[in-house]
C-alpha cells in the first residue's frame, strides 16, 4: 500500500492508539512527565495524520474529503486538533483518554473504508469545498461535545456516589465541562447550520432540487433537530446539568448512526465514489 | 565537611522552637557570626516555622557545631543547654540526604506540601547574596531544589487533601467552575462550619451568609470571616439563592429535609447545590442527596476522602524517597571527586616538577630549539599518560566508603605530603 494510503488511515490509528495508551498510563500515574510524553506523542500522531492526508491528496491530484473513509479520518484529525488546542489552553489532560477512544474508534471505521479512487463531477463543484468543510467542523464540535457529555456524567455520577476517584483528579469541574460542552455543541450547530445550506445550495446545482429526502440528508436534518432541542432544553432549570449531557449523547448517536448507515446500508448520492458507484 | 545543625517539628515542641527561631532581625546578625567564625567556611541558614537549620562546611565539624551553638545562645540571650537534646547533627551523607528529603517536602508536617521548596529557594538566595555559601553549599541547595522538583513532578505526593476543610474545597471545586462566582451559606456558627468556611474563602469565595438560629453568635462570625448574616426565617429563600451550603448546627432533627430544599430549589436559577453536612447528628436528611444535581457529603464522606488521601502520599512517599536517593548520589558523587581535586593537582604539580628538572638536566646536549620542542612534547604526554590511570582511580576511590582514607593512602603512595587543614 502506498504511504499515502497508510499514512491517513491504519498508521494515524496506530498512532493514535500509542497516544491512548501514553494517556491512559499518565491517567492512572498522574506524573507530569508522563502526561508530557504522551502530549508530545499525540502532537506527533496529529503531525503524521496530516502530512498523511497531504500526501494522498497530492500524489492523486484531487484532495480529501472524497469518500466516507477521508470525511471520517478529516473528522478524527479536526477533533485531535481542537483538543490539543483545548488542552495547551487549560493545561488539562483528563479529556484525553475519552477523546482518543472515540477517535480511535472513528478511524477504525475510516480505514476499513478507505480512501476514494476516484472523484465524482459532483465534488468537482465550487460549493463542494466550503459545503463538505462545514460538516467536517460540525462533527468534530459534535464529537468534541460527545467527549465532554460522557467525561460530565462519568464525573457527575463519581460526585453524587461520594466515591471520587481517579477521575475527579484528572477532569475539569463539572461546570467546566458543562460549559465547554455548551461551546463546542453550539459550534458543532452553527457549522451543521451553514453545511446543510450549503448542501442544499450545491444540490439545486448538479440535480436541480434543493432538497431530495437523500437518506443521508434526513438523517443530517434529524441531527440537526436534535442538537437543536438540546440547546432550547438548555434554558429550561430541570434540564440542566446531566440530562442536557445525555440529550446531547442522544444527539450524537444520530450523527454516528447516519456516518454508519449510509455506509453500510443505503447506496445514496452521498456515498461519494464508495463501492456503490 | 558538609555539616548539618537542626531542630523541627519532630524533635522539638513549638515552646522551643519559638525560642532559636530566625526571625528576619536576628538573620542579619547570624550571618555575621557566621562568616566571621574560622571554623566555618561555608553556611546557609534555613528557617520557617517548622525548622531551623543550619548547613555548614567546616574543615572541622564538631568545633563548628560548638560554634553554631554558642553563636545561637548569644543571638537569642538564652542558655544552649535548653534546647540541646532537640537538636539533630548530621554530616556529609547524611546532611545531603536531610536537606534533599527537605527540599521534597518528606520531612514536613504535611507531606508532600509545597511551600518549602520555596523557602528553600530563599534560603539559598540569600546565603549566596550574603556571600555565606559557596560552591559545594550553593551546589547542595540548587541540587536539592531539583530534587524537591523532580519529586512533585514525578510522584503524586502533593496530590489530595489533608483535612476536611480541604476535602470539601476540592470537591467544590471539581463541581463549580470558579469559587468566586459561588456564594456559600453557612448554616450554624460553630468552629467547624467556620473552618470550612475560611478554606472556601482562601479558595476565591466572596459571598458568604451566615445563618443562625442565635442572631447575636452569627453576628460575632459574620464580622470575623466578613460575612453577611441571614434571619433564621429566611434561610429557604437564601437557600434557592446559593451553589454551597455548609451545615454544622447541634440539633436531633435534620434542619434540611428533601422537600425544604425541593421547595427552596423550585425557584433558584440552577439545580446545582453542593451540600456539606458537618454535624453529628447530621442535619441534612438522606433522602435529600436523592434530588438530582444535588451533592451531600457528610462529616464520615469528607473524613473518608482525606484518609484515602493520606494513604495515596504514603505510597507516593516511597517512590520519593528513591527519587531523593538517586539524587543525593549524583551530588555525593560530585562531591567526592571534587575532594580528590587537590590531590591531584599536588601529584601533577611534582611530577612536573621533575619532568622540568630532568628537561634542564639535558638542556645543552641537545642541538637547536626544534630539538628541545620535541624533548618538551614527548615528556608532557609521558606525564600525561602516566597520570592518566592513577587519577581515574582515585576519582573511583573517593566514592568509596572513607574518601579521606583513600586520599591519605594515594598521598603515601606517590609521596606526597600530607595535606595540612586550612
Amino acid at each position: 500500500m502506498e504511504i499515502g494510503q497508510l499514512l491517513p488511515f491504519w498508521g494515524a490509528t496506530a498512532l493514535y492508539g500509542v497516544s491512548l495508551g501514553l494517556y491512559a498510563h499518565w491517567f492512572r500515574v498522574g506524573a507530569i512527565e508522563a502526561g508530557r510524553r504522551a502530549s508530545i506523542a499525540l502532537w506527533v500522531a496529529a503531525l503524521v495524520h496530516l502530512a498523511g492526508l497531504a500526501v494522498l491528496g497530492l500524489s492523486r491530484g484531487f484532495g480529501p474529503p472524497t469518500g466516507v473513509g477521508e470525511s471520517l479520518s478529516l473528522v478524527s484529525l479536526s477533533t485531535i486538533l481542537i483538543y490539543l488546542y483545548l488542552e495547551a489552553r487549560g493545561n488539562e489532560r483528563g479529556l484525553a483518554p475519552f477523546a482518543l477512544v472515540l477517535v480511535v474508534g472513528l478511524m477504525i471505521k475510516a480505514s476499513l473504508i478507505g480512501p476514494a479512487h476516484q472523484v465524482e463531477p459532483l465534488l468537482r463543484e465550487y460549493f463542494f469545498g466550503p459545503h463538505a468543510s462545514a460538516i467536517i467542523l460540525a462533527m468534530s464540535g459534535f464529537t468534541i461535545g460527545a467527549v465532554l457529555s460522557v467525561a460530565y456524567l462519568a464525573q457527575y455520577r463519581q460526585l453524587r456516589g461520594k466515591n471520587p476517584g481517579l477521575l475527579l483528579r484528572r477532569l475539569p469541574s463539572l461546570q467546566g465541562l458543562d460549559a465547554m460542552t455548551r461551546r463546542a455543541t453550539r459550534l458543532g450547530f452553527i457549522f451543521l447550520t451553514l453545511g446543510l445550506v450549503l448542501g442544499s445550495v450545491l444540490a439545486h446545482r448538479a440535480w436541480g432540487e434543493y432538497w431530495s429526502w437523500d437518506p443521508k440528508q434526513c438523517m443530517t436534518l434529524l441531527t440537526w433537530l436534535l442538537y437543536g432541542t438540546a440547546m432550547l432544553l438548555r434554558r429550561r432549570r430541570d434540564w440542566q446539568g446531566e440530562r442536557v449531557a445525555v440529550v446531547n449523547l442522544v444527539a450524537f448517536s444520530s450523527v454516528l448512526l447516519s456516518v454508519a448507515m449510509i455506509s453500510w446500508l443505503f447506496d445514496s448520492a452521498h456515498q461519494f465514489g464508495g463501492i456503490g458507484s | 565537611m558538609i555539616c548539618l545543625f537542626g531542630q523541627n517539628h519532630r524533635t522539638a515542641p513549638v515552646e522551643i522552637r519559638e525560642k532559636i527561631a530566625i526571625t528576619p532581625e536576628k538573620r542579619d546578625a547570624l550571618a555575621e557570626m557566621l562568616v566571621d567564625c574560622s571554623d566555618i567556611q561555608e553556611s546557609v541558614v534555613l528557617s520557617t516555622c517548622n525548622r531551623m537549620e543550619v548547613y555548614a562546611v567546616s574543615e572541622e565539624p564538631g568545633q563548628g557545631r560548638q560554634c553554631i551553638d554558642t553563636m545561637l545562645a548569644r543571638l537569642h540571650g538564652v542558655d544552649a543547654n535548653s534546647w540541646e537534646k532537640t537538636i539533630y547533627f548530621r554530616e556529609e551523607d547524611d546532611a545531603v540526604r536531610h536537606l534533599f528529603r527537605v527540599a521534597s517536602g518528606l520531612d514536613s508536617m504535611v507531606l508532600g506540601e509545597g511551600q518549602i521548596l520555596a523557602q528553600v529557594r530563599d534560603a539559598q538566595a540569600w546565603a549566596k547574596d550574603q556571600q555565606m555559601a559557596q560552591d559545594v553549599l550553593h551546589r547542595a541547595f540548587g541540587d536539592a531544589l531539583a530534587c524537591g522538583k523532580r519529586v512533585r513532578t514525578d510522584t503524586q505526593i502533593s496530590e489530595g487533601s489533608v483535612s476536611v476543610a480541604s476535602a470539601a474545597v476540592s470537591l467544590a471545586r471539581k463541581i463549580f467552575d470558579d469559587l468566586a462566582d459561588q456564594s456559600v451559606l453557612m448554616i450554624g456558627a460553630g468552629d467547624t462550619g467556620a473552618r470550612t468556611a475560611r478554606h472556601l474563602q482562601m479558595f476565591g469565595v466572596r459571598d458568604l451568609r451566615v445563618c443562625n438560629r442565635t442572631r447575636s453568635r452569627a453576628e460575632t462570625l459574620a464580622t470575623e470571616l466578613n460575612a453577611s448574616v441571614v434571619p433564621w426565617d429566611q434561610l429557604d429563600d437564601h437557600l434557592s439563592e446559593v451553589g454551597i451550603v455548609v451545615t454544622a448546627v447541634a440539633s436531633n432533627d435534620p434542619v434540611l429535609t428533601r422537600e425544604r430544599v425541593e421547595t427552596a430549589l423550585e425557584t433558584a436559577q440552577r439545580r446545582t447545590l453542593f451540600v456539606i453536612d458537618l454535624a453529628v447528628p447530621r442535619n441534612v436528611h438522606a433522602d435529600v442527596s436523592k434530588i438530582p444535581g444535588l451533592f451531600v457529603y457528610d462529616v464520615d464522606d469528607l473524613q473518608r476522602l482525606v484518609l484515602d488521601d493520606e494513604e495515596s502520599r504514603r505510597a507516593e512517599a516511597i517512590k520519593a524517597e528513591e527519587i531523593v536517593d538517586d539524587q543525593v548520589r549524583r551530588f555525593v558523587h560530585w562531591y567526592r571527586a571534587r575532594a580528590a581535586v587537590p590531590t591531584l593537582n599536588d601529584l601533577r604539580s611534582q611530577l612536573e616538577e621533575v619532568r622540568r628538572a630532568e628537561v634542564e638536566a639535558i638542556r645543552n646536549k641537545l642541538g637547536d630549539e626544534a630539538d628541545l620542542e620535541l624533548v618538551e612534547r614527548a615528556t608532557r604526554r609521558l606525564l600525561n599518560k602516566v597520570l592518566h590511570s592513577p587519577t581515574l582511580e582515585l576519582k573511583r576511590r573517593v566514592l568509596e566508603d572513607d574518601p579521606d582514607q583513600q586520599l591519605r593512602e594515594f598521598r603515601s603512595l606517590f609521596g606526597l605530603e600530607p595535606r595540612e587543614r586550612k
